[in-house]
């Protein structure tokens, strides 16, 4: 039987440790939570030479064992509960060959829990730009470990990492510096006190003692003979504790390690003058952002249609070819068509994924972020904001979890508050649908209206953000500063395998996660289409034929007839008439309530709801565009969707608070129903306002 | 029959549905914490 071990990389931010996962599990990976949090777990199976099986577990990026927040926290809970049944046998520090000296600092402290520990160094195949060279077999001598050169770009040094992996028992355990050497005496009391155990490890529960359950640093206070020290106190032994390990790791460095700066070429400097220069930087950023959208738009088309009337077909499949009855009805009506409304949008939401991927591998997103911290700055926002709002454009839920690593937590609050109007991919399927609706599709300088609104649906999203966040911190008075630092990694060509993987990771979580709540809620609409209560409905077929009985329709018109009696007059029908007043100011017939109500579920639940709703009762294989383009507005006449209605409705979306989750997530972050019910009555109101006045000025 | 059969799948499927958004929005279980650690607790720390 083959033995299965488990293995865990470790590493800071931006040394390619994801990369080195990739490489070792390729599409053997999944990706979930650790219980309780909400931060991401990776995890895959590697399979090994001589029939090892290793489950590989990337853990969160960290620069060190002294945890400042909670995905730091989930590393320093791992290595230090053997009885976890993720606790590696042997850890792999992945480290960036550019950046040696500065990565090292973790793998020290790892490797003095006595883990057996692989030094992985990436990006191997930078060191002849950058002058660098090692000399590995005295860096193995002098770290006491086993050291894989690596270059996932190039699929280097895998196998070698596989083969060290497999022979971990061989690593040694010896720890790369004494701990005692931090404070003698204060380490000498600590070892009488608690003899059979691990000196570092004790010295991490008293120094990390956030997340450590029942023990805190009061814990020791409790012994007899050992006296700990004040936060203070012990925030400098820390520090002494690190300028001890440099002083390792640069006598380690100082032969294992030349750098000839005379044949260093870098490029990097030279392209961040221009990527974050005051106006070019900018000016470049406006051009990316419509480069991608307007790719959006011109690659997505082809597959959209595609898709669509494939389910129109399938649909049309299902009720010819199974029994008649209430069931194939649901099938046809109700759940085919609510997931074609989801269905289609893969395209979009692949290509959107795939840009960000792109911009994240290359390493200029962080350029971005750069420069958008001088323009939040001006907002009373702090840098530490940006990373939020601009990962608010995939979902708002892990973006408000991102304000974690805000210290100040009025600028956090403001940002939890400000997040969920940046544009998320849930809105991505509503405002595509009704802009191919209502904005024609010619074009101006080869950039196409349609892609240009709904570029301009992405910056009005942001606009609201840092506007609300500027009210929010006039309201607020914010008098906390944070200071806010981001790493900027080297630029490199996107790896294909990575940028596939985050666009199938994505994908396959905006289709799945929103999916299954699109089906439960397209057999529920559905059964509240199909029935109701009274004579109006149970004798739609005698009403209708009474009524017509003198004009001479033909038998379609008849049934098109009873089935929008039948539509009107059901559970749905009746429940959209009662909120009818409500939304008739701002262009909106019932159907379209309904669609807005069952969306506050989710945004995306939109275009699938309306999808279910103008299916029942249709005989014809229609796509989702054409029964909307054809629905017409029972009171004014002419299209229901038209300029004045589309645009009311995108700007209702661009600022309604139409989402359960993100409310339940604000409660959370917050600890109170407070600011989310303040969210919920004050976006709405905004939103409502707003598309008001866009319906009446454009009508 | 086949009306019967239909029409107990529509209400099995209806049934699925509510449970599964109720449990989704409503009825949320609370989630275990992570394990304590720090003192000689057989956590597996030490």
């Amino acid at each position: 039987m083959s033995k299965q071990i488990n293995v865990a990389l470790i590493g800071n931010p931006n040394t390619g440790k994801t990369s080195v996962f990739n490489a070792l599990t390729g599409l053997n990976q999944k990706v979930g939570n650790y219980p309780g949090i909400t931060v991401e777990k990776k995890e895959g199976i590697c399979k090994l030479p001589r029939g090892v099986k290793a489950h590989i577990i990337d853990l969160p990026g960290t620069y060190s064992l002294n945890a400042s927040s909670l995905d730091e926290n989930v590393v320093i809970e791992l290595l230090l509960n053997k009885n976890d049944k993720d606790f590696p046998d042997v850890a792999v520090v992945v480290t960036d060959v550019e950046n040696l000296k500065r990565n090292l600092l973790l793998f020290t402290q790892i490797k003095d829990l006595e883990i057996p520990t692989i030094l992985a160094i990436n990006m191997s195949d930078r060191m002849k730009y950058k002058g660098i060279s090692l000399d590995i077999d005295y860096l193995e001598k002098q770290l006491e470990t086993k050291i894989a050169l690596i270059s996932t770009r190039k699929s280097k040094g895998i196998d070698n990492l596989k083969e060290l992996i497999t022979n971990y028992k061989e690593l040694s355990k010896k720890p790369c510096m004494n701990a005692s050497l931090i404070d003698e005496s204060y380490f000498n009391n600590l070892r009488k006190a608690f003899p059979n155990q691990l000196l570092y490890k004790l010295w991490l529960v008293i120094t990390q003692d956030v997340n450590f359950g029942k023990t805190d640093r009061k814990t020791f206070d409790k012994v007899e003979d050992f006296k700990t020290k004040s936060k203070t106190d012990l925030k400098r032994l820390q520090q002494k504790e690190t300028i001890k390990r440099y002083q390792f790791i640069n006598d380690a460095l100082k032969k294992g390690q030349t750098i000839d700066l005379n044949s260093a070429k870098d490029l990097r400097i030279k392209l961040d003058r221009v990527l974050t220069h005051k106006v070019w930087g900018y000016l470049i950023f406006g051009i990316i952002l419509l480069t991608i959208f307007q790719a959006i738009y011109d690659w997505s088309s082809i597959p959209m249609d595609f898709i669509d009337s494939s389910f129109a077909a399938l649909s049309e499949w299902v009720k010819n070819t199974l029994p008649e009855g209430a069931f194939t009805n649901l099938l046809a009506e109700g759940i085919i068509s609510g997931l074609g409304g989801i269905v289609i949008f893969i395209p979009q939401i692949a290509f959107l994924f795939l840009f960000i991927a792109i911009l994240e591998e290359s390493g200029y997103m962080s350029r971005v972020v750069f420069l958008m911290d001088r323009i939040m700055r001006r907002f009373g926002l702090s840098g530490k904001s940006v990373v939020p709002l601009i990962s608010g454009t995939a979902c708002a839920i892990p973006a408000i979890m991102a304000t974690r690593n805000i210290e100040s937590w009025k600028e956090r609050l403001i940002t939890i508050l400000v997040t969920p109007f940046t544009t998320c991919s849930a809105r991505l399927p509503v405002y595509l649908i009704i802009i191919s609706l209502v904005i024609p599709e010619g074009r101006i300088l080869g950039l196409s209206y349609q892609a240009l609104t709904l570029m301009l649906l992405y910056l009005i999203g942001f606009g609201a953000a840092v506007g609300s966040a500027w009210i929010l911190n006039k309201i607020l008075k914010i008098k906390s500063k944070t200071f806010f630092v981001v790493e900027m990694p080297n630029y490199k060509l996107p790896m294909f395998k990575n940028v596939a993987l985050t666009v199938l990771e994505k994908t396959k979580s905006f289709v799945f996660g929103a999916g299954k709540i699109i089906l439960a809620i397209s057999i529920v609409l559905w059964f509240l289409a199909s029935y109701g209560p009274g004579d109006n409905f149970n004798n739609a077929e005698s009403i209708i034929t009474q009524q017509y009985a003198t004009e001479n329709l033909s038998e379609d018109e008849l049934q098109q007839k009873i089935a929008s009696h039948k539509l009107e007059h059901s559970f749905i029908g009746i429940a959209g008439h009662a909120i009818e007043p409500a939304i008739r100011p701002l262009g909106y017939d019932w159907k379209i309530g309904i669609a807005i109500v069952s969306s506050f579920a989710a945004r995306e639940v939109f275009v699938g709801t309306l999808a279910t709703i103008y299916s029942v009762g249709s005989d014809e294989e229609e796509t989702i565009k054409n029964r909307m383009a054809g629905e017409v507005n029972p009171i004014l006449g002419g299209p229901l969707f038209n300029f004045a209605s589309g645009i009311s409705l995108l700007l209702f979306y661009a600022f309604a608070m139409q989402c359960m989750s993100t409310l339940a997530i604000v409660k959370r972050e917050t600890n109170s129903w407070k600011w989310p019910m303040y969210q919920l009555v004050i976006m709405s109101a905004f939103a409502y306002i707003v598309a008001l006045i866009a319906f009446q000025v454009l009508k | 029959m086949n009306t019967i059969i239909q029409n107990i799948l529509v209400f099995s499927a209806l049934t699925l549905a509510l449970v599964f958004l109720f449990k989704k929005f409503i009825w949320v279980p609370k989630k275990k914490t992570t394990k304590a650690c720090g003192t000689d607790d057989g956590c597996g720390c030490h």
